[in-house]
């Protein structure tokens, strides 16, 4: 089998991890070593996909054979797929080669499990060693954690990868119980303990490092992961609700400070699982658990408000399709608003709709100089038509009458044809 | 732009033309003079063209300070198409040097919209060439390849955005061609600069562009087609200079037939390809408890390990059991685990831990010789953000924990248990224990001595007063006192 081919497999086989980002970690770049990268913080996506997904990364398998059973998965071990299986150098000169023309950020190497967690985790670190060592790589490495696999292969992979990762799969314990029977949530769990513990080790190494009045650049102690760690849970391939997944994600992000958790539609694929069969993703779904998980980071809200406010039409524990959850949230606490722009506090005008975290900012700094008008919103270009029922300022209070309406929420409701996706 | 220049003002006379190269450093060198002689911006016509001579960067006027956030995206806006942008930068210096310091934090500011567009505009156009640039490999003239890539970026970005090609191509020869301006790396020195090119002078192809087209092709997900995702991300426009966007039509044609085929696929039996799957993790467990020694507390840690008995579990990352020797003579029970505990599977780990020990230390006891345990073995927190806040125990979760510690204490007999705390006191001696009437002294009941006293956590809270801590170490001392008196003959 030529190389071309093997990609197409491993490709292939990697598309149903949502994660690609190459944000977020350490300052580093090649004009002080002999090979090629570099990393500033910001994450570039260097291509899309007609799936609308960032191509930002090498995403491949370094094997697709995988003797787990997960029911979910185009690799678990009944399945018909073609299967191929990378070399560590086949793996390391398409990631050079595609990073020197551009093409990509770095590699997201992930495997299906061969023989048990440690061969399989020894495999992955190798190509993260080639890269590294051999080649003097200063991009960004991506790989995914094999949990239960030995602590001083863990070391290694946080040293030279960005960024760890480990799927938390599905929401619930009884659900990978079902679906993931060699899996359950107390392993992965512990793996993701042991990751935070090593980087909570590394930055305080760091910290130390930074204090000492003469310190060496040799002397500085090598980062663990940081870019952190991430995890990915399939939505829609079992019963769990939306409550139950954003609750998860909040205890994930509390306990073993992800950066991020995907959500990832369950999509159709070949050869199917009996147990599963083939649907249409639930990808409005997914973008409305994309939006409460950003709300609970960035804009203070606990699982619980966003999954708990009475709505009318609304399954029990299901997010609202028809209106994004902050809106959502909005409509079903009405007697929280209206927000004052030129007195509230900034907590509090995170949670007026149509206005962002960059937007409220702003606000803040302009109503030390002036009287936060209307017409400060259009210019900022703010979500005003939105903000508009829930926000006093100089020039505008909204009627009580309008507030309580239950008219508002049909303002905001779509019609069913907008709502369909293609 | 459409819009008429907010700038424009034909009325006003005496206006002065002032020429300089299209470069934001001869535009900061001559607007530092305007400043210094007092120019309004209504009296200066900028004419920036490319055959003026650039200027060179010098030391800043200490009589002049902007705000850095002005500086940077005066920086980026100046890379702007627009001809009206030396104006706008002048004149908000000009408004920020003359009584509006505060000016950028008036965002609604129609020049500060105009700046923040400007730099935004740029920002983005930077920020896609750095992820559209297409290097195409060549024979370079010593033998080594040479990295040649054409783009067509919206504003005159080339110089402002070479560095980062640099840092990130360092070792690598490179040329970047676009209709504006040229930018050529050697490998070392200095990125140098040529006229704008012709797309005919960069390669045509490149063998690796056909195993990236594979790639693009292979992670495509024909389920999920969302192309004005794609489209609001990567314009059209881009998708002449991109190898991999030739294939977009034909993936988008094919998904639909692609996602049919999957649907309408006839299953049969399911067989395992991949070889015989491994044991399930319960199993693993099932396993090492069946191979301990009955009855040991090591069988106890392991069992106790698959606890459901209240719904603690689920949130938490593991059973926290009792660590230490068996027997011992004194036995600690606090609350239950925190943060710390939970990650490792240890007790008493974390920061009241640490002040534990301490105290024990204080106290004349040995940490290693005692067996220390908690009255709930599973953490109990809310998530907040970006951490877990500790909940007190229910009863009922406490009654469900009851075992456990019941077959703890069975194990270790001890000759004293120290309950830390209110929770350990009330449900080894009930709900009518009070820590501050009744610590520090041994309590005998059916023929098992304890001794109350306050949680370290409790200490912590009250930022650690010396006299809170003295009294905690004189508690514990009661504890070792009364040992020494059970072993005196």
């Amino acid at each position: 089998m030529d190389l071309i081919e093997k990609l197409a497999i491993l490709a292939d086989a990697a598309k149903y991890d949502a994660s690609c980002a190459s944000s977020g970690t350490d300052a580093k770049n090649s004009s002080t070593g002999r090979g090629v990268g570099s990393t500033e913080g910001m994450g570039i996506c260097h291509s899309y996909a007609p799936d609308g997904r960032c191509i930002s990364l090498l995403k491949i398998l370094l094997t697709n054979y995988c003797i787990y059973e997960c029911s979910y998965c185009v690799n678990r071990n009944s399945s018909n797929v073609q299967r191929a299986r990378f070399t560590v150098d086949e793996v390391v000169s398409l990631t050079l080669d595609f990073y020197k023309r551009n093409y990509i950020e770095g590699l997201f190497l992930s495997s299906g499990v061969i023989r048990n967690a440690d061969y399989t985790m020894e495999q992955l670190v190798a190509v993260a060693r080639a890269l590294r060592e051999e080649h003097d790589f200063r991009g960004y490495i991506h790989l995914k954690t094999i949990p239960d696999a030995d602590g001083a292969l863990l070391a290694a992979a946080g040293r030279y990868a960005d960024r760890l990762s480990i799927n938390i799969e599905l929401p619930t314990q009884q659900a990978l119980a079902d679906l993931a029977p060699e899996k359950d949530q107390r392993t992965i769990k512990l793996s993701m303990a042991r990751i935070r513990a090593r980087r909570d080790e590394a930055v305080a190494d760091r910290e130390d490092w930074r204090r000492q009045s003469r310190r060496s650049e040799k002397g500085k102690p090598s980062a663990f992961a940081p870019a952190g760690q991430s995890t990915q849970m399939i939505v829609g391939a079992e019963p769990s609700t939306d409550a139950q997944i954003l609750q998860t994600s909040s205890e994930l992000y509390a306990g073993y400070g992800l950066r991020r958790v995907y959500y990832s539609a369950f999509s159709p694929i070949p050869d199917a699982s009996l147990r599963l069969p083939v649907r249409q993703p639930p990808l409005l779904r997914e973008h409305r658990l994309y939006q409460a998980d950003w709300m609970m980071r960035f804009y203070g809200y606990t699982a619980d408000e966003i999954t708990q406010s009475a709505e009318p039409g609304r399954a029990p524990g299901m997010l609202s399709l028809e209106v994004d959850p902050k809106l959502g949230w909005a409509l079903a606490n009405r007697g929280f608003f209206p927000v004052d722009l030129n007195r509230d506090s900034r907590a509090r005008l995170l949670r007026i709709p149509g206005i962002g975290v960059k937007s409220v900012d702003r606000i803040l700094k302009m109503r030390r100089f002036h009287k936060v008008r209307l017409e400060d919103l259009v210019a900022m270009r703010a979500g005003v038509k939105k903000a508009m029922p829930f926000v006093v300022c100089a020039n505008h209070h909204p009627s009580l009458n309008e507030l309580d309406s239950d008219r508002l929420r049909i303002r905001y409701t779509p019609s069913a044809q907008q709502l369909s996706l293609w | 732009m459409t819009q008429k220049s907010l700038f424009d003002d034909a009325d006003t006379p005496a206006l002065t033309a002032v020429r300089i190269h299209p470069d934001f450093t001869s535009w900061q060198q001559r607007a530092r003079q305007l400043l210094l002689d007092e120019v309004p911006p209504q009296r200066v016509w900028w004419q920036a063209d490319e055959t003026q001579s650039r200027a060179i960067a010098t030391a800043g006027n200490a009589n002049i300070r902007v705000p850095k956030p002005f500086l940077t995206q005066a920086r980026a806006a100046s890379c702007h198409r627009n001809g009206d942008r030396w104006a706008l930068l002048y004149h908000l210096l000009w408004r920020m040097t003359h009584g509006e310091h505060h000016l950028m934090a008036l965002s609604s500011d129609p020049l500060v919209v105009q700046l923040h567009y400007y730099a935004k505009a740029v920002s983005r156009d930077v920020h896609k060439m750095k992820a559209f640039v297409r290097f195409r490999a060549v024979d370079g003239a010593d033998g080594d390849p040479r990295y040649i890539a054409w783009f067509e970026p919206d504003h005159y970005i080339v110089e402002y955005a070479a560095p980062f090609f640099q840092r990130r191509f360092a070792n690598m020869c490179w040329s970047i061609l676009t209709p504006d301006c040229c930018a050529h790396w050697e490998g070392r020195g200095e990125v140098w600069f040529s006229a704008g090119a012709d797309k005919a002078a960069a390669p045509g192809d490149d063998l690796v562009e056909e195993t990236w087209r594979c790639y693009y092709r292979s992670i495509f997900n024909p389920a999920r087609v969302k192309i004005q995702a794609m489209l609001s991300e990567m314009p059209q426009k881009y998708w002449k200079n991109l190898p991999e966007a030739r294939l977009i039509p034909e993936l988008v044609r094919e998904s639909g037939n692609r996602v049919d085929t999957m649907t309408n696929e006839v299953k049969t039996a399911e067989q395992l390809r991949c070889g015989p799957r491994p044991a399930a993790p319960e199993q693993t467990l099932n396993d090492a408890i069946q191979h301990s020694e009955p009855g040991s507390i090591q069988q106890l840690a392991l069992a106790a390990q698959k606890c459901r008995n209240c719904p603690l579990w689920q949130p938490a990352t593991q059973t926290v059991f009792g660590a230490g020797p068996v027997p011992a003579p004194i036995m600690l029970i606090g609350e239950q685990p925190g943060d710390q505990e939970d990650l490792t599977g240890k007790p008493f780990v974390g920061p009241a831990g640490a002040l534990l020990n301490h105290a024990l230390t204080a106290a004349g006891l040995r940490r290693d010789e005692l067996y220390i345990t908690n009255t709930v073995k599973h953490f109990k927190f809310r998530a907040r953000g970006k951490r877990r806040l500790h909940e007190r125990p229910r009863e009922e979760e406490i009654q469900a924990c009851a075992p456990w510690l019941a077959a703890e204490i069975d194990q270790v007999q001890p000759d004293i248990i120290v309950c830390l705390g209110a929770t350990a006191a009330q449900a080894q001696l009930g709900q009518g224990m009070q820590v501050t009437r009744d610590r520090g002294k041994v309590i005998t009941r059916q023929g098992r001595h304890y001794l109350i006293t306050v949680h370290p956590a409790y200490l912590l809270r009250n930022g650690e007063s010396p006299h809170d801590l003295e009294r905690f170490v004189a508690d514990l001392q009661v504890a070792a006192r009364h040992l020494q008196l059970l072993r005196s003959p």
